[in-house]
């Protein structure tokens, strides 16, 4: 039987009149590396607030570990991480001393994995934490919610303040750090680039719920874009499995649909007797597609 | 980088021999402060130090003495003297005709058939001492009847203008002949010509002027016991031939002592004293010097060696807190983490013990000294926020307060300070009060902080939370946390952020208390142009303080939320959360909710009390009020850093205080103006601030974090 660490089925969730979630199902299994992925504003801070217990939804219900989101009790807390979008740290602590601070919390802290990684990333134990950049500052947040080896890592827009260099850093980190298949990982972004290069999963989160939660390689083989030159007047959208976007133009059908496969495509080119020119996409263009 | 880490490390094992070079150190600066200890400066001969010319030794002997003036009756005779020791002084101050005045008023009472005569109200009084006091012949005759006197001192003493001069002399030198137990008598006035015989008098001080009548004829059969003789000489005075022949005429004479009663003339007593000595070589003859006694000396010497040994042990801890960031270990019988800081209280404590023994303090005192010695550094160690502060600031500032203790306690010996002798002895009912309450709250306070002694103290070990409170070891599985510690844990870490600005307002202390003090000066001067009045402005500290606290945790609230996933439960985490808002502003509560009412008797001195209520209902109005105020500011606070609040509500609390500052301000205290709506007013802010709190917790818990208004 399948574990779910994070179950989210019917999550709503208002600020006053603004309805942010909008009923967002959502369960991700051990071992899964996930990508939420959404615009400026979509929900993705607020959903992982509501996971980690820190909102209270409206309607539906979060789980986390198994135990709802709202009640996370320490024993929970202690096998999870989480690193916040805008890493807060105490400014006059030095690096040292932040590392120090959080370790104390818990009973299990991996201090060579934490001096091995503030060494990966160039961060001195010595330094201020008042004086680090906005990209060592996640840098040492992301450190730190590894150090006592959690089995569930949430991390919210955590390579937004990267620059190129360190967010491959960062990504192979994550790959490295789920490699064995026993931690999981929910990491939000709008950087499409990212997923790619180190989600296993794709969740993309519009309009208030999850639209798309799927495994980003059977994704890019199920999403296509069919270009069909004269198709214009001889096939419809309808014809088409999934249409997530339908452009016509001189005389070219361009579309993009969700459930691809070579014996559709071959059924449309004898049913209709045109040209099915099929490309494959990007996360980004997936992404777009879906907006 | 390496050779600075050597020189550091040699330092620390330099520093280790410390007492070696600690002890002969305090020793030194004990034998300098004896050194230049030079004889007490002559005050005016004020109602409140008045023992400029003291002959009686013992320093402390003036703690145990009763004051006289014209406006007593003697009922309050009476009831002064019943708080007189057998041994104590009673003292008549800046008064004429007052023995004639007592015998009056009793032979009025004796008419009525209550009465008794001077005996009865002062004959067991075997000290007396007279300052700037009047005398008429009635006088002397009534003084003539205590009989009882040993030991009496007349300072500026001078007769009315009824009598003439030879008769005043005349009956002063009759009256004092009459007692017959006098062992000690210091003459100092007008018209003190000589007296008759004293068989047990063994201790004369003089004018220098006097000394040739006074001794004049045959001394050994007047003053058969006579062995010192006290001379106060003037500044500009010069001793004739005759003053050496009078006291080599003298043959039971052993010493003399010479005073000035001026400290800028050191140079010309010095010379007066070799004059002395070279005139009167059987004699010893000394500088008049009202230090300690030997046993006293002792005892100095055991305070300042334990309070070196203390000072030395504080110095181990802050130099093993550096040595142990170089694992550095450095050689020795003491850890500093854990044996130290008990020696180290236990020596302070001890230290205070001898101190207050040493200086003659009463029972209750020195009770205190232990109980605070060991109560105060486990609160102060709790009090701190965050290790980072915690450790320096503890073990430098017991290092500062040793260092500074060493110095004061010298210090306020040489300036020979009466009020801090009262103070030390429990006559200060205030001083009392603040200590007895000061004693009372670190005890409560440590009781829980004890518990926590042990994260403290492996905090310093960088061992990890879960364990320490636990109790168990670090292993793979998670050990089972206390509920109770962790939370008290967790606040103590949640404070950690708010420990830097805790040292910069403590910097600025002074600054800020020098502007509000100007501040309150003035509008309290405005409100009841009473100066006293402007010492309330210390009731306004602790409130700046809090709103300056209050600042520090808004500004920390978008902090907070990122521990909100360390592990801990939603309730764990609010109510550490609640717990370290207290904890940091306790201190600064109690400050203003009692410091206010502290100085109420000085206040409430001097000024007429024009409402027909007492100073105790004013208090309990106050006292109810400010406790209201801080319950309502903690509930609001704890909302506002929950982020449930907008910041603009604190405000109120703050609001609300004006009121209860006008009170402060002595307004409805001195005048009794409008108290009716200032209790309705506290009684109300009293109500609110309970029910806040008792709300508190449910809010707490059913918060969310952050809110959208920091999120």
């Amino acid at each position: 039987m399948t574990e779910f660490l994070i179950e989210v089925q019917g999550l709503r969730k208002s600020f006053g009149d603004l309805e942010v979630l909008r009923g967002v199902d959502l369960a991700i299994p051990r071992g899964e590396l996930t990508g939420l992925l959404g615009t400026n504003g979509a929900g993705k801070s607020t959903l992982i607030r509501c996971l980690l217990g820190m909102l209270r939804p409206t309607g539906g219900t979060a789980s986390l570990l198994g135990c709802k989101s709202w009640d996370l009790a320490d024993s929970q807390k202690s096998r999870l991480g989480y690193v916040a979008q805008d890493v807060q740290l105490f400014p006059r602590f030095r690096v040292r001393d932040m590392v120090e601070y959080t370790a104390a919390f818990y009973a299990r802290w991996d201090a060579n994995l934490v001096r091995e990684q503030l060494e990966r990333w160039g961060l001195p134990e010595s330094k201020q934490c008042g004086v680090l950049s906005a990209g060592e500052r996640q840098k040492l947040g992301i450190v730190l919610a590894l150090g006592h080896g959690p089995e569930l890592l949430i991390l919210d827009e955590p390579a937004a303040s990267l620059d190129p260099q360190a967010r491959r850093l960062f990504l192979e980190s994550l790959l490295q750090l789920a490699v064995d298949g026993e931690r999981t990982i929910l990491f939000s972004t709008h950087i499409t680039s990212d997923i790619e290069r180190a989600a296993s999963h794709l969740a993309i989160l519009q309009g208030g719920v999850v639209r798309l939660h799927s495994e980003v390689d059977g994704l890019k083989d199920r999403v296509k874009r069919l270009r069909i030159p004269g198709g214009v007047g001889r096939v419809q959208a309808e014809d088409l499995p999934g249409v997530l976007k339908w452009c016509e133009q001189g005389g070219v059908v361009q579309a993009t649909i969700d459930g691809y496969s070579q014996e559709s495509a071959q059924r449309l080119r004898e049913q209709r007797g045109v040209e099915v020119l099929v490309e494959d996409l990007n996360l980004e263009d997936i992404f777009l597609a879906f907006h | 980088m390496v050779r600075i880490y050597c020189v550091l490390k040699s330092l620390l094992y330099l520093f280790w021999w410390v007492p070696l070079l600690a002890i002969p150190l305090f020793g030194v600066q004990y034998m300098l402060m004896s050194a230049i200890r030079a004889p007490l400066t002559v005050s005016e001969g004020t109602e409140i130090d008045d023992r400029s010319e003291e002959l009686v030794g013992g320093y402390w002997s003036v703690v145990d003495r009763e004051y006289l003036h014209s406006r007593n009756d003697v009922n309050e005779v009476r009831e002064l003297r019943k708080k007189l020791s057998s041994a104590g002084t009673l003292v008549f101050a800046f008064s004429a005709g007052l023995l004639e005045q007592y015998a009056k008023e009793l032979l009025t009472e004796s008419e009525s058939g209550a009465g008794a005569d001077i005996r009865s109200l002062l004959g067991d009084v075997r000290k007396m001492r007279f300052v700037n006091c009047g005398f008429t012949v009635g006088d002397w005759e009534i003084f003539s009847q205590l009989s009882d006197l040993e030991v009496v001192e007349f300072h500026g003493v001078k007769r009315t203008s009824e009598e003439t001069s030879e008769e005043y002399v005349q009956s002063s030198a009759a009256a004092l002949s009459r007692l017959p137990r006098l062992q000690t008598l210091l003459l100092t006035g007008e018209s003190f010509a000589g007296v008759g015989r004293m068989p047990e008098l063994r201790t004369l001080g003089l004018e220098l002027w006097q000394v040739e009548s006074f001794l004049a004829g045959d001394v050994a059969a007047r003053f058969p016991r006579l062995e010192t003789i006290l001379i106060r000489i003037p500044t500009e005075g010069e001793v004739s031939a005759g003053v050496y022949a009078r006291l080599r005429g003298v043959s039971q004479l052993r010493e003399v002592h010479l005073w000035s009663g001026d400290a800028g003339s050191t140079g010309l007593l010095t010379r007066h004293l070799d004059n002395f000595r070279r005139q009167l070589p059987g004699l010893s003859v000394q500088r008049r010097d009202w230090g300690l006694s030997f046993e006293d000396k002792c005892l100095w010497v055991l305070l300042q060696l334990s309070l070196a040994a203390a000072a030395y042990f504080m110095l181990c801890g802050v130099l093993e807190t550096a040595s142990q960031g170089m694992n550095v270990v450095i050689p020795g019988v003491c850890r500093a983490h854990q044996q130290v800081l008990v020696m180290m209280y236990l020596l302070v404590a001890g230290a205070g013990v001898l101190l207050a023994w040493c200086l003659g303090v009463r029972a209750w005192l020195p009770v205190l000294a232990p109980i605070l010695g060991m109560s105060l550094p486990t609160t102060l160690l709790d009090a701190i926020p965050g290790r980072l502060l915690r450790q320096p600031m503890l073990l430098s500032g017991s290092l500062m307060l040793g260092f500074s203790v060493t110095l004061l306690i010298p210090a306020a010996l040489y300036f020979d300070n009466l009020y801090l002798c009262a103070a030390m002895n429990g006559d200060d009912t205030v001083l009392n009060l603040v200590l007895l309450c000061l004693t009372a709250g670190t005890v409560l306070q440590s009781l829980p902080a004890l518990r926590r002694m042990p994260k403290h103290l492996a905090e310093w070990g960088q061992t990890s939370l879960l364990v320490v409170v636990s109790g168990g070891t670090s292993g793979p599985g998670l050990p089972a946390v206390n509920s109770s510690l962790l939370q008290s844990d967790l606040a103590d870490r949640l404070r950690s952020g708010t420990a830097m600005p805790v040292l910069k307002s403590l910097l600025f202390f002074p600054v800020m208390a020098g502007s509000q003090f100007l501040f309150f000066y003035g509008t309290s001067d405005l409100a009841i142009k009473s100066l006293k009045s402007s010492l309330y402005w210390l009731g306004f500290l602790p409130v700046m303080l809090i709103a300056q606290k209050h600042s520090i945790w808004q500004m920390h609230r978008s902090r907070l939320w990122s521990d909100f996933v360390l592990p801990c439960s939603r309730t764990e985490f609010w109510l550490a959360l609640r717990a370290a808002v207290f904890r940091d502003l306790r201190w600064f509560y109690l400050a203003a909710i009692l410091l206010p009412v502290a100085v109420v008797p000085f206040i409430h001195s001097g000024v007429e009390i024009r409402s027909a209520r007492s100073v105790l209902q004013f208090v309990l109005v106050w006292v109810v009020g400010s406790v209201g105020v801080c319950a309502m500011h903690h509930g609001v606070l704890c909302r506002i850093v929950a982020g449930s609040w907008a910041g603009w509500v604190s405000g109120v609390p703050g609001v609300a205080t004006i009121p209860l500052t006008i009170c402060a301000q002595g307004l409805v205290i001195v005048r009794g103006e409008a108290f009716g709506p200032a209790a309705v007013l506290s009684l109300f802010l009293f109500l609110t601030g309970c029910l806040l709190q008792w709300k508190l917790r449910g809010w707490l818990e059913s918060a969310e974090y952050p809110s959208k208004r920091i999120g």
